[in-house]
Formats: structure tokens, sequence, C-alpha cells
């Protein structure tokens, strides 16, 4: 039983919500890069709202993957630190991690936003790995979005190292390369409680939340990503409305970056 | 992963009030795969739980529908998902009843109109998938009259 969620529920009908914000409507959003400017590569940190999500870059050199010999790999990991939730707890990630960085992961692959043939060292031998860490350091809910956005912030703050081929070694010292991105898409989550659409849920408003979208938008508006979550289930109508809610906003979103 | 999706696309037709402090475990045991194993793998648990005698509140029926080079099609092969000139794979999951989606996933690229065909034509799909779900029921239970 959920008592915030008949709460909600009356908020909702009077067109309003916890926070006061309009349904469309996101928290602040904050994006701060280079926060480990020594350890990692590239990181930045995201917060909406009260929610925080901290994400490092890191690369290291490794054989490729058969299928694609002359492209650079990417791995996302998503570690939910108990001090971020009440809901966390420590041990290997169990499958809320596991969603989270699938969904950051998906939205950057399909859009094959990093250009992983540049990242090709040997064809067939050697090749760049990009290692994408997500550490949220509170969830107030939302977590998706900020951790996305944490992750591309991250990722466009990048300078990449060198490989020396003689040495066969990483020379840890960063250059003033970029690393080779293309178009990024935009994640938005888009929350279905009773017949109202919100984006941007807090915490209250996920453990109400009847179904779930998260949707990865690219600037020409396609959809590269979309994932579903909740435990009710959705019509198509609903589907293709939270879909332009997630287009509109997406838009906004972008500017920040 | 899967195993979250896939319990998400069958929990909604089950009513688990009745069954206080009881897991139902759904065990999927994949034989041989040519893409759209999740599907496959959700209407054979929806079966399965049928089977098993709970309530249900409707049959969950699955197929993937995608966007192959320029061509919305449904049930994309391992040879369309991997088609070199772009593919797209959206797995769905529908109650055929009411005609709602319990699973949703999109990997690829589309615009929104292609989407809205490509889930129009898995609602299609779905709804035989369910006459075939149903029969196989039958026949095991013989017919109620």
């Amino acid at each position: 039983m959920n008592i915030n969620k008949e709460y909600i529920e009356s908020l909702l009908i009077k067109n309003t919500r916890l926070d006061n914000r309009k349904f469309k409507e996101y928290r602040k959003i904050t994006i701060e890069t280079d926060v480990s400017p020594k350890s990692a590569l590239g990181s930045a940190r995201v917060k909406i709202g009260d929610t925080e999500v901290i994400a490092g870059i890191k690369m290291d050199v490794g054989e490729p993957y058969p299928d694609t010999p002359d492209e650079g790999a990417m791995i996302v990991n998503a570690e939910l630190l108990p001090l971020a939730s009440p809901k966390f707890e420590g041990g290997p990630p169990g499958v809320n991690a596991i969603e989270l960085s699938r969904i950051v992961d998906r939205a950057i692959r399909e859009s094959k936003a990093i250009d992983t043939k540049k990242l090709c060292i040997k064809k067939g031998e050697k090749v760049w790995i990009v290692f994408i860490d997500i550490y949220p350091i509170n969830d107030s809910g939302n977590l998706f979005d900020a951790a996305y956005l944490a992750a591309i912030a991250a990722l466009k703050n990048t300078k990449m190292v060198k490989y020396d081929a003689k040495t066969e070694k990483i020379v840890y010292e960063k250059t003033n390369k970029s690393l080779p991105l293309l178009n990024l898409p935009i994640e938005c989550t888009i929350v279905k409680i009773n017949d109202a659409f919100l984006v941007d849920p807090n915490y209250e408003e996920e453990e109400a939340m009847d179904a779930r979208l998260t949707v990865a938008v690219l600037e020409d508006d396609s959809i590269c990503a979309m994932q579903k979550g909740g435990d009710q289930p959705l019509s198509i109508e609903e589907v293709l409305k939270m879909i332009d809610l997630a287009i509109e906003k997406a838009k906004d979103i972008r500017k920040k970056l | 992963m899967i195993n979250l999706v896939m319990q998400k696309a069958l929990l909604p037709v089950l009513d688990l009030s009745e069954f206080p402090n009881t897991v139902i475990d759904v065990f999927v045991e994949l034989t041989q795969t040519d893409a759209g194993t999740r599907c496959a793998g959700i209407n054979a648990a929806a079966l399965a739980l049928a089977d098993a005698g709970l309530a249900m509140k409707d049959l969950v029926s699955s197929i993937s529908v995608g966007k192959v080079g320029d061509k919305v099609v449904v049930d994309l092969s391992k040879e369309e998902e991997d088609f070199e000139g772009g593919s797209t794979d959206i797995p769905v999951a529908f109650m055929p009843r009411t005609n709602k989606l319990t699973l949703l996933q999109l990997d690829g690229n589309v615009k929104k109109d292609e989407l809205k065909q490509a889930l129009e034509m898995a609602k299609k799909a779905c709804q035989t998938i369910q006459q075939i779900q149903v029969k196989a029921l039958k026949e095991k239970y013989g017919e109620s009259k």
C-alpha cells in the first residue's frame, strides 16, 4: 500500500504535483564537468533537483570484438551506492543497477554517438575501450535521466590519452584530443500515474507510478532507444503521447549541454 | 535484464493478491535462438502460467517488430537484426483483449510515424499469436461448452 499514491493522485486531478511543478516541468538541471580532473579522463556531476549523479570516463586498450575488428568498444557500469538511497544495498550489482547501465548504454550505442571506428589502433588486435562509470550520489527520483546526462557530459569532457605502440603501454597523460563523438541523443523519462503523464518524476512519484517510458531522442526527432518500465500496461495511443512529450522535452535539455 | 523485462511483461495479467507471501518462479529455457527470443519466451511463459491454473486477466502475446533498411517488418530474424544497412528491433508484448502493451523496448533508429506503423502491425500479429495460444490451451483441456 502506498499512502503517497492517493495524495499524489488527488493533486494530479487539481493539475499540480507534490513539489508544485507543472506536468511538463523538469526540476532545475545543473551540469558540472571535470569534477575529477586528475583520475578520470572525463567526468561530470549532474543534478536534477536533489537527484545527483557522478559519471567518469576511463579508457583502456584491449582486443576488439571478433565481429567488429576495426571498432573500439564501450562498457557502461552503474553502481547503486547504498548512501544514495534507502533502497540501495551493497554487494554485486542487482537488477536495478543493470537496468540503469543498460538504459544509458543503449542510447549511446544505438545512436552510434561514439565514432568507434576512430578508436581502432590496429585492426583485429588493439582498440580503445571506453569505460563509462556511473555513481548516483543521491536518488531523489529520475535517476535515469540524470545518469544519462552525466554520462554524455562526461564523454564530451573527455580528453584522450596516448598509446605507445613501441612499449605497448598507455601514456597516462591527457592530450588535447577529445573523444570522436557524433550525434548524441537525449534521454527523457516519462511516467504515467492514472491518466496523467509527468516528466522528471521525483522519488514519491516514481513509487506511485503506473508505467514509465524512457525515450532516447536524436536531434532530428527520431527515436534510437526506448524502454518501458513499471507494473501497468500502456496503450499504443499512450505510448505515442509519451513519445511526443519526450521529443518536446529533449529539445529543452539539449540546450543545456 | 531480460528476466526483468519478461517479469514486467507478464505481471499485469496476474492477480498476486490471492497469493500473499508467495513467489511464482518462471523458468524459461532457450534451447535454440534465432532472434526474438524474449518474445518467444514470454509467449511460452504466458501459456505455462495459464497451464499452472493461475487466475489471469488475459494472455500475454509477444512479437518483435522493427525496421530493416527502410521497410517496417514483423518478426525479425537474426539476419535481419544484423542487416548492415541498418536495423531497428522493437520487442513488444500485448495483452490481446485490451490491446495494451506490457513490454516495449527499442534499439535502432525510427521516426515516430514508422514506430506507430510498427506498433499497429505488432498489435495485429499478437492477435494472431493469441489465437494460436488459445488453440494450444483448448487442445490440452478440451473445448469447454
